[in-house]
């Protein structure tokens, strides 16, 4: 089986066939092909003019995917490997050397607790052979095709990824970690992921990992789709660390029913250029939405984020925070919009987007969009851009500390907001990172 | 033996110190004092190394040793202590994180969390601070004599040979400057630590009872003194000298 390189009809009916599915996956995936051949580039956000959408694979089959040779990967990934201290065995695998990372032995113990919970926790295209009844209601519904034109071309070769469903009034206590996922592949470029939380359950998700992430294609367009049911509560925490030639373009979404509780956490380094924009759809009363975002953007990278919050019910609620650090060359750019629709009464939102500059030559931007459409709605926007202080930094001095370790405090201080929401390991391993970043 | 001769300081080209002399004992205490734009922050902040305070003439030595070309944070390590007028916030810092890592740095070790929270509860208790204040964020929200109580703080972990303290008496009510006195009096008891105490009101003589008060005027040491002296201020101001 050959890798396709062309994106015609026929490649997307082979993929189709190839992974066996259902006619009516093929039809959307289809469909999907339609609009992205119609959709132009997004008129918003840094520009994507030296992304060559001819050049890209779009599907590797497992068993002749090219691997990686451990002489492509760059230094700089290899260094952040060491600093983190990764078994050889994950590197390869991170780097893209070995195509999987044979975790069955050290987490077949887990798989089994969860299966007996009624959890569904596999890799999406067996998730979908095995329960197609529940992708027919969800798979879709919420990205479309017609959001921007990544999520169509995403809709049409999607491969990999993650599918969890949580039954009623089940509570995952430890947090699902799609990186360890057995027998998963979770870098493909057009992943999906598709996240049921079914009444009154409760989980936490991570995706990604502090290690860097190596793609030879430079593109990843990702697609993650939530559903959380009456007073369920989801966590979704991304932890990315793209290497530094990749364009990384996903598309979130999440609806939350009434009391329900949807919170994004991301934390992002690395990547050429990233856009993001998690959304929540706050559909049924009393429902709450978050976004805590953090990222730090180097020479070279533009990173745009921020968040989508739709209040649609009576009582919902919305908070985000972002936390922009821009060192070096870097830019970094919030874009977030609130809107709250007719008949969301008394919903609140909050948000509050804050960069800290680490240089001269980096820059930030905002760029807030505020639509109430009801007036008992309370709305609250903060944003600030401040520099590294001397004030600050001379202070830290005084006590002893050096400079490096003055501006490192400084950093981690300013993130630490969003930094506590992550579990205590990547928060750790990710200042690691950063001060390593930031040297 | 802190020595400083001759000492011109400018900032923003614009010379602030103009010719300062100024010795102080081992384990004395003394007070420095004069009115506003005399430049006695600038005497603090040149001593702290402050990149933004320049020496242009004389010398600063500490037992010998010239201070002058000296980072920051070498002042510090080498014992020398300069509270500020005005802290800054730093939001997210965790105070106990923070002192634990100057603790160590200063005084090379490597106490973990649990053993230096029993240290830091001693020093609490000292300073009548609250438990819950070890889990906030550096100065951030703090009223001026909370902010003047964690200098003071820092101060007591960093055990340092010289302590500068610049109007600590300022924004404190009466009992925590009499607990603010006594930590600085400990100190100095245990580790034989030279202070000098800035400040605008005479009030504080009395209660510090120094070796010798100080006179600065446009940036010149203009009289030296004890009672005497005070009691000059107090009753005639500044505008004699």
């Amino acid at each position: 089986m050959p890798n396709f390189k062309t994106l015609d009809k026929n490649t997307v009916r082979k993929l189709s066939k190839r992974k066996q599915e259902p006619l009516w996956m093929l039809d959307l995936r289809l469909e999907a092909l339609e609009v992205y051949k119609k959709t132009p580039l997004p008129s918003f956000g840094p520009s994507l003019k030296n992304l060559n959408l001819e050049d890209i694979t779009f599907y590797k089959s497992p068993e002749t995917a090219k691997k990686n040779s451990w002489e492509d990967i760059p230094a700089d990934v290899k260094a952040d490997f060491d600093k983190l201290g990764i078994p050889q065995a994950e590197k390869d695998f991170l780097a893209g050397v070995e195509a999987q990372m044979n975790s069955e032995a050290i987490y077949g113990s887990l798989k089994e607790k969860l299966k007996k919970q009624g959890i569904i926790f596999t890799n999406i295209e067996e998730g979908l052979q095995k329960h197609p009844e529940i992708f027919q209601k969800y798979f879709g519904k919420l990205v479309k095709p017609t959001d921007n034109k990544f999520s169509a071309l995403n809709g049409a070769v999607w491969s990999g990824g993650s599918f969890l469903y949580v039954p009623e009034n089940v509570t995952v206590t430890l947090p699902l970690q799609a990186y360890f996922k057995i027998g998963a592949l979770n870098l493909g470029q057009f992943e999906r992921t598709l996240i049921i939380a079914e009444k009154g359950s409760k989980v936490h998700y991570v995706e990604g990992c502090t290690a860097p992430s190596y793609l030879k294609n430079m593109l990843h367009a990702g697609v993650v789709e939530v559903f959380v049911a009456e007073d369920a509560q989801v966590k979704y925490t991304t932890i990315q660390n793209w290497s530094k030639n990749v364009y990384n373009l996903v598309t979130k979404k999440s609806s939350v029913e009434a009391r329900g509780k949807m919170s994004w956490v991301d934390a992002n380094l690395g990547s050429k250029v990233t856009m993001k924009y998690p959304a929540c759809y706050l559909r049924g009363s009393g429902a709450h939405g978050e976004m805590l975002s953090v990222a730090y953007t180097g020479s070279g990278q533009v990173i745009s984020a921020g968040a989508r919050m739709v209040h649609e019910a009576p009582m919902t609620t919305s908070k985000v925070v972002s936390k922009s650090l821009a060192g070096s060359k870097g830019v970094s750019n919030y874009r977030g919009e609130v809107l709250v629709k007719e008949g969301a009464k008394n919903s609140r939102a909050f948000v509050e987007c804050d960069s800290l500059l680490l240089t001269k030559t980096a820059k930030s931007n905002s760029y807030p969009k505020l639509v109430i459409k009801e007036a008992s709605a309370q709305v609250e926007h903060e944003a600030s851009a401040s520099k590294l202080e001397e004030e600050k930094l001379q202070y830290l001095r005084s006590r002893g500390l050096s400079f490096l370790e003055a501006k490192d405090l400084i950093v981690q201080g300013f993130i630490e907001p969003v930094l506590e929401q992550l579990p205590l390991e990547y928060a750790l391993e990710f200042n690691q990172l950063l001060q390593g970043d930031l040297l | 033996m802190l020595k400083i001769q001759n000492l011109k300081t400018e900032k923003e080209n614009k010379q602030i110190l103009k010719g300062l002399d100024l010795t102080l004992e081992k384990g004395k205490t003394y007070v420095l004092m004069g009115p506003n734009g005399s430049g006695k922050s600038t005497l603090a902040k040149t001593l702290s190394g402050d990149p933004s305070y320049k020496v242009s003439e004389g010398s600063i030595s500490w037992e010998e040793e010239s201070l002058l070309e000296k980072k920051p944070e070498e002042l510090a390590l080498q014992g020398i202590f300069i509270s500020y007028q005005h802290p800054p916030e730093i939001p997210g810092l965790n105070i106990s994180q923070y002192l634990r890592q100057i603790y160590n740095k200063k005084h090379d070790t490597n106490l973990n969390p649990a053993e230096f929270a029993n240290l830091l509860e001693e020093k609490f208790t000292a300073l009548n601070l609250p438990k819950e204040f070890k889990n906030r964020y550096l100065n951030e929200g703090f009223s001026g004599g909370e902010k003047k109580k964690m200098e003071i703080l820092q101060m007591l972990l960093l055990k340092p040979k010289i302590a500068i303290l610049d109007e600590i008496d300022s924004g404190v009510d009466v009992d925590a400057l009499k607990v603010i006195i006594e930590a600085v009096k400990n100190l100095q008891n245990n580790e034989n630590t030279t202070i000098l105490y800035i400040t605008h009101y005479p009030s504080l003589l009395e209660q510090v009872e120094p070796e010798k008060i100080f006179l600065m005027k446009e940036g010149k040491i203009v009289k030296e003194g004890r009672e005497d002296l005070a009691r000059q201020i107090r009753e005639e101001g500044y505008a004699e000298f």
